[in-house]
């Protein structure tokens, strides 16, 4: 009887002692990046079909996956405190967990805005000079697609190459997406006389909103190099 | 009334626990601090490789114990322990890095001279020689291990972490039996191999880690030891060989000099680097005056 909860015990510390801390916090980080993936899904189709009964029930959706997305990063932030992980890279670590919240919090504020331009009788916020726009928001949300995508990839990769690889592709995403912003502010900005000042903020903020979803998938690919090369080499 | 080898034990007691308590996070504060391991199963891991290091090679530091205080009594043997422990003291207290092994080395070189005993002037240089030699050698280790493992472009980030992890573990056991053997070896020496003093030993080894490491292993373990895992298998690898080599040719060598000088090399291998000058020369300077301060009083003694 002594011997088996010996051997239980031994087990359990041979088990904790594989363990890789990082790694397994690169797990957790992953589960909110999927949700993440799923939130910029639903961003598209409310885009994509911004009637009353597809933005109420994408909404819903997003506002649970944000709820699970602020669970998920508390009981992380614990594990790292707590984990076998290097006390010089805790910091990078708690960084890439809140930018990866920030993700999810940003589609929800998203979806929130979307939602409740539609309330108001001004087509949703969209007129025939909004087009343009609309186009950009989804190129946007496209991009944000890949880059968490990549992400995804990098969280899982073994190799310091491929991660380094992903970097560099997330971060010529990034540019892509300032690019498209800047055009649309610039289109905005040529059609402010056109549209409701409310039309002119709701497209600000998703502009910059997007932009935000974009910056913290650079952040958090840039995170992942540095924690990967940090404890490797 | 307490007899001269009651305090040559109580000696050898007190000594072994200070050091073995303040040393413990040098050895498995950076296992400690990377998560690598509890500070429970740090704590055993130290201890153990203090028990092992004494019991296994202890007994070849008898040698230089003979050589820098020769025709030892129970009077000198305590004087030059409770020397060192005050010294000890004093450096916990005003919070200067004072190592026992070069206080107590000083301490041995000042009661000889005092009491004007046969003290081998030959080993004593080679003491001193190796003392000045071997932060040179632990920092351009360091510097040339890092450097070559800097080149080194992991294929498996995970199975890297996971093998310096392992080494990390390792190596702190070593760190821990080269002090066993050098340092703590040194000191029962200065007290005899007796079944008496090694059993005290054993139970200071002990002792000490649960009362007077706590504090310590905090400090250095969250903040001192904020190493790479790189950084810290280079400084640990390289003082634990040094301290080995110096423990074969029984030469007393401090395991915080070669692991400060270490992390020092591990450090300006680094293209960019932010270097706290007053940190280092206090320490440098530590290193002067502990075998001084005990010489000194030694000799006034």
């Amino acid at each position: 009887m002594r011997l088996h909860a010996y051997g239980k015990l031994l087990k359990f510390k041979i088990k904790n002692f594989l363990a890789i801390g990082e790694k397994e916090t690169f797990a957790e980080i992953l589960e909110i990046i999927r949700l993440a993936e799923k939130a910029n899904a639903s961003l598209s189709k409310m885009l994509e079909k911004p009637d009353r009964e597809t933005l109420e029930i994408e909404n819903e959706d997003v506002r649970l996956l944000e709820k699970k997305a602020d669970e998920i990063t508390f009981r992380i932030k614990g594990d790292i405190e707590n984990g076998a992980i290097s006390s010089n890279i805790l910091d990078n670590l708690l960084a890439c967990v809140d930018a990866a919240d920030s993700i999810v919090d940003n589609c929800y504020y998203v979806s929130r805005e979307l939602n409740r331009m539609a309330g108001l009788r001004l087509d949703g916020g969209r007129s025939e000079h909004t087009v343009g726009l609309d186009a950009s928001l989804t190129k946007m949300l496209k991009l944000a697609a890949d880059a968490l995508a990549m992400l995804e990839t990098s969280l899982t990769s073994d190799g310091l190459e491929k991660i380094l690889e992903l970097r560099t592709d997330v971060q010529r995403i990034e540019e892509e997406g300032d690019n498209i912003k800047d055009a649309g502010f610039d289109k905005l900005y040529a059609i402010a006389p056109l549209v409701h000042y409310l039309q002119f903020m709701h497209f600000s903020e998703l502009l910059h909103k997007f932009d935000d979803i974009l910056d913290a998938c650079e952040d958090i690919s840039d995170l992942i190099v540095t924690i990967t090369t940090s404890i490797s080499r | 009334m307490v007899q001269l080898w009651e305090l040559v034990s109580a000696g050898v007691f007190l000594a072994v626990a200070l050091v073995s308590g303040n040393n413990l996070s040098a050895c498995v504060g950076t296992a400690i601090g990377s998560g690598v391991v509890s500070r429970r199963f740090g704590t055993a891991l130290g201890v153990a490789g203090y028990v092992v290091g004494l019991l296994a090679q202890g007994s070849s530091m008898a040698a230089a114990a003979q050589a820098l205080l020769p025709h030892q009594s129970d009077f000198t043997a305590s004087a030059a322990l409770f020397i060192t422990v005050a010294i000890f003291i004093f450096g916990i207290a005003a919070r200067v890095p004072l190592s026992l092994t070069m206080s107590l080395v000083g301490a041995l070189a000042g009661i000889s001279v005092a009491g004007r005993l046969p003290l081998n002037h030959a080993f004593a240089l080679t003491v001193v020689t190796t003392w000045f030699l071997a932060p040179v050698l632990a920092i351009v280790a360091t510097f040339m291990l890092f450097r070559v493992l800097s080149t080194f472009k992991p294929k498996d980030v995970w199975l890297t972490v996971r093998i310096y992890k392992a080494l990390l573990i390792g190596l702190s056991f070593f760190t821990a039996y080269t002090l066993g053997a050098n340092t703590l070896g040194l000191v029962v020496a200065i007290g005899a191999f007796s079944p008496l003093n090694i059993s005290l030993a054993v139970s200071a080894a002990v002792i000490g880690p649960i009362y007077f490491s706590r504090a310590q292993l905090r400090r250095v373990g969250r903040d001192f030891f904020s190493l790479r895992y790189s950084n810290a298998l280079v400084t640990l690898l390289a003082s634990t060989v040094l301290v080995e080599v110096a423990t074969l040719f029984a030469i007393p060598l401090s395991n915080t000099q070669t692991l400060s000088a270490g992390i020092f090399g591990a450090g300006v291998s680094y293209r960019h680097k932010y270097f706290s000058s007053r940190s280092f020369f206090v320490v440098v300077a530590s290193w002067v005056a502990a075998p001084l301060l005990g010489f000194a009083i030694g000799l006034i003694l």
